[in-house]
């Protein structure tokens, strides 16, 4: 059942980022809202657990974006290594790393994006007008970033609280049939 | 032999080296992970679907009755004649242009009645490095990978994938799309190639040649994908460098793509065969 949510939350998380932030006018500028999820799973599930999510995810924005496949699920698939292995050196579940750690992973994403890009044109370097769009998915990420992780944990906890107390019914249903 | 450490490290960058010539082979030769790309659209464009019908009945109930009813009928009623109207304009001055030269020429052109079909917009990539977009006619209605994508505004891109009921389209925003273009007053001939920000950039445009900001610059038809005549946008900087042979060319977009809900695949366009001689 878990592993069926964490399905749904990918699916939920393109969708919402291909259909509904397409209506805002300067969608553009507003950074991949998978980050702060990716960081969650690797902060709260085991490796082995949370990079099938992963991978999903990945492949679900790989076979959106105009882009070489295997790009989003690269990116997505190092930084969920990352940032498991740093969290055994660093307390990143912090309210005051969470926006560091999402402005980092954003940074990166959008660097390796930009490689990517410019490795297929004919003219290699950096085109002046991705300036712009990466200092705003920086300070959005710095911004909003927290708020998104934050957003996620809850839901999250109040879905695991939900599964506890529905499991606790049900075995006290079966235990004691009659009460 | 090797300790642990040196195993996990020997093993990370194995896996490095294998991602890379991976991901360098995905990006010389797209076509060839199309196929592994399908599946995921199968999966998620009936929710697309499903979602945008959601938001296009909301914001019909906000347009068409909480915000004034009349006005807005009106409003969206005027902004459709006077996209045709613009259209036409421009579609005339490129007949009166092209007539023009067919009179001193004395030939006459073949004129095709192209064969369209209107789809949906239902969803968009999200990246400004990769911009697409997913449409709700695959297979099924005649669409086939390379057909042109338009609106009465202009060009919009191109199919790069289908299913048998839907389509995802790149956009000539794009960075990897390029689309052979002329000035519509001067012909100066150049690439149309797409910009992070949203805007093209205009290529290999000759510094002899004469453009000024405003002019409009619409498809040359060579590039074999797009016919010619279809407004691509409209020139809004011209540097000329002191040296090289080519100008430094920005072009903004006559169609708006946030706003993109419908659009026109061209199901016959004019096919021109290159043929290669020994």
């Amino acid at each position: 059942m878990k592993y069926l949510l964490h399905g749904a939350d990918c699916l939920f998380l393109v969708l919402f980022q291909t259909t509904i932030m397409r209506e805002l006018p300067y969608a553009v500028y507003v950074f991949d809202m998978s980050i702060p999820y990716i960081i969650y799973l690797s902060l709260f599930l085991p490796l082995k657990s949370s990079l099938p999510f992963v991978l999903l995810l990945g492949y679900f924005m790989d076979s959106l974006s105009g882009g070489p496949f295997g790009l989003y699920l690269s990116i997505y698939f190092w930084l969920a290594v990352a940032f498991r292995q740093i969290t055994d050196y660093l307390q990143i579940n912090s309210i005051a790393i969470i926006p560091f750690a999402v402005g980092l992973a954003v940074f990166l994403e959008d660097l390796l994006l930009m490689i990517a890009v410019s490795s297929t044109k004919a003219q290699h370097g950096v085109d002046p007008s991705s300036v712009p769009i990466i200092g705003w998915h920086l300070m959005l990420a710095l911004l909003i970033g927290p708020l998104v992780f934050l957003l996620i944990q809850w839901v999250h906890s109040r879905r695991d609280l939900q599964s506890v107390n529905g499991s606790a019914s049900e075995l006290r249903r079966l235990l004691w049939p009659t009460t | 032999m090797f300790s642990k450490r040196t195993a996990i490290i020997v093993g990370v960058i194995l896996v490095i080296a294998v991602n890379i010539i991976v991901l360098s082979i995905a990006a010389k030769s797209p076509h060839r992970f199309y196929g592994l790309k399908t599946p995921a659209l199968y999966i998620i464009t009936p929710f697309q679907s499903m979602v945008s019908r959601i938001i296009v009945f909301m914001k019909g109930i906000w347009n068409n009755y909480f915000f004034l009813v009349s006005v807005s009928r009106e409003n969206s009623d005027l902004s459709r004649a006077l996209e045709k109207a613009l259209e036409k304009n421009r579609h005339l001055a490129e007949i009166e242009l092209s007539n023009a030269r067919l009179r001193e020429l004395l030939k006459l052109q073949e004129t095709r009645d192209f064969k369209l079909l209107a789809a949906e917009v239902i969803g968009k990539g999200h990246s400004p490095w990769y911009r697409s977009i997913i449409i709700d006619k695959g297979t099924a209605n005649g669409v086939e990978k390379g057909l042109p994508i338009i609106i009465p505004g202009g060009i919009v891109g191109q199919v790069v994938e289908t299913t048998r009921r839907y389509s995802k389209i790149l956009l000539i925003t794009d960075q990897n799309s390029a689309v052979d273009a002329i000035v519509q007053r001067t012909r100066a001939r150049g690439i149309i190639e797409g910009e992070p920000g949203g805007g093209f950039v205009f290529k290999y445009v000759l510094r002899k040649e004469d453009i000024k900001a405003g002019d409009t610059v619409v498809s040359s038809g060579m590039d074999g994908v797009y016919p010619k005549g279809l407004s691509i946008g409209w020139v809004s900087g011209v540097i000329k460098p002191i040296s090289g042979i080519f100008q430094e060319v920005s072009v903004l977009p006559l169609v708006d793509f946030n706003t993109l809900e419908e659009v026109i695949i061209i199901l016959n366009p004019p096919k021109r065969e290159f043929v290669s001689r020994r």
